[in-house]
């Protein structure tokens, strides 16, 4: 009796197995846009702090930035290879 | 847009620590009463635990078995041991959104602070457990990628990939919940008699509960997804 219920209860609770690939994609093709843009702006507020630091004006500045775009576009390549089927 | 108070207020007791304005701000005692909520229920649903559970207990058991599995099938086996977080920062979520849909309160989520802080403790936490699980060299030495001679570029990169996350987190669970929160209040300002109440009741707060629990999916789904990423060992694709 107990045990029914458990089950029951259980089936209830856990997604159906063909539903949770579709909420992970949801959660994760939905970071895409925004992970591209706060890469670039991380990277770009990085390479300004350190040439605001070491006083050497553009360098850090545009490799930083340049490693930013590269770690937006890295970040959207893996996740559309993860999410994007 | 006028400000809207909520319905209650707490005296800046905290002016020493150096916390401006007469009151509280809104949303740390939104959030305040979040926890107080939460842990009422999780006093209620534990006073007397039976083997036949009660209808507060099961509810409670619900939740938090629907956290376990999913945990369990976003990491592993191993996944249990990370509910506390889990739970907790998806419990507080859903609660604080839905939250927006009581006349007189707000969400605590929709001010970045909060959120900000949700997203900080959960980076700190899955790269706590990264640490924990493979040794800081081993967990340093997936950020310089597979390639040696490539780790110098491959490093500034996977850092900058990780510290995106937290602001990708934070931002749109702020961004979904503010939005909301400033849509129903213009359109509620619009004009008066009845028809924006009922067009706040028939699309604005089905719709504001949808966003509720997505939002929340969405974070804990994402706070899985980054603590699985670095608890394995590159961890193994099974589609």
């Amino acid at each position: 009796m107990i045990q029914g219920a458990q089950e029951g209860r259980r089936s209830v609770v856990a997604m159906k197995d063909d539903q949770v690939p579709l909420w992970r994609q949801l959660a994760g093709l939905s970071s895409l846009g925004i992970t591209f843009a706060a890469s670039i702006a991380i990277g770009a507020a990085i390479g300004i702090l350190l040439d605001r630091w070491l006083r050497t004006s553009p360098w850090f500045t545009i490799l930083f930035f340049l490693f930013g775009v590269a770690a937006g576009f890295v970040n959207l390549l893996k996740d559309l290879k993860r999410w994007g089927r | 847009m006028e400000h809207h108070p909520t319905i209650f207020q707490i005296p800046n007791f905290l002016g020493v620590l150096g916390i401006p304005g007469p009151w509280v701000p809104e949303h740390v005692t939104m959030a305040w009463l979040v926890m107080a909520i939460l842990v009422g229920l999780s006093y209620l649903a534990t006073r007397k635990l039976e083997a036949v559970p009660g209808p507060m207990q099961n509810l409670m058991e619900v939740v938090v078995e629907a956290f376990g599995n999913l945990l369990e099938q976003m990491i592993g086996p191993k996944g249990k041991r990370y509910l506390p977080l889990i739970g907790t920062a998806g419990l507080f979520i859903l609660v604080g959104n839905l939250l927006g849909s009581i006349p007189g309160l707000k969400p605590p989520t929709a001010n970045l602070n909060t959120t900000a802080a949700l997203a900080i403790t959960v980076f700190l936490s899955y790269n706590f457990f990264g640490i924990r699980e493979q040794g800081i060299v081993g967990y340093l030495r997936h950020f310089c990628g597979p390639i040696l001679w490539l780790a110098p570029i491959m490093f500034p990169i996977e850092f900058i990939g990780h510290l995106a996350r937290p602001i990708s987190l934070s931002i749109r669970l702020f961004g979904n919940i503010f939005g909301e929160e400033s849509v129903i209040i213009i359109l509620l300002s619009l004009i008066w008699l009845v028809i924006p109440y009922g067009i706040y009741l028939a699309i604005m707060m089905p719709l504001s509960l949808f966003t509720s629990v997505v939002q929340t999916f969405i974070f804990v789904m994402l706070s899985m997804v980054y603590i699985a990423g670095a608890v394995h060992v590159e961890h193994e694709e099974h589609h």
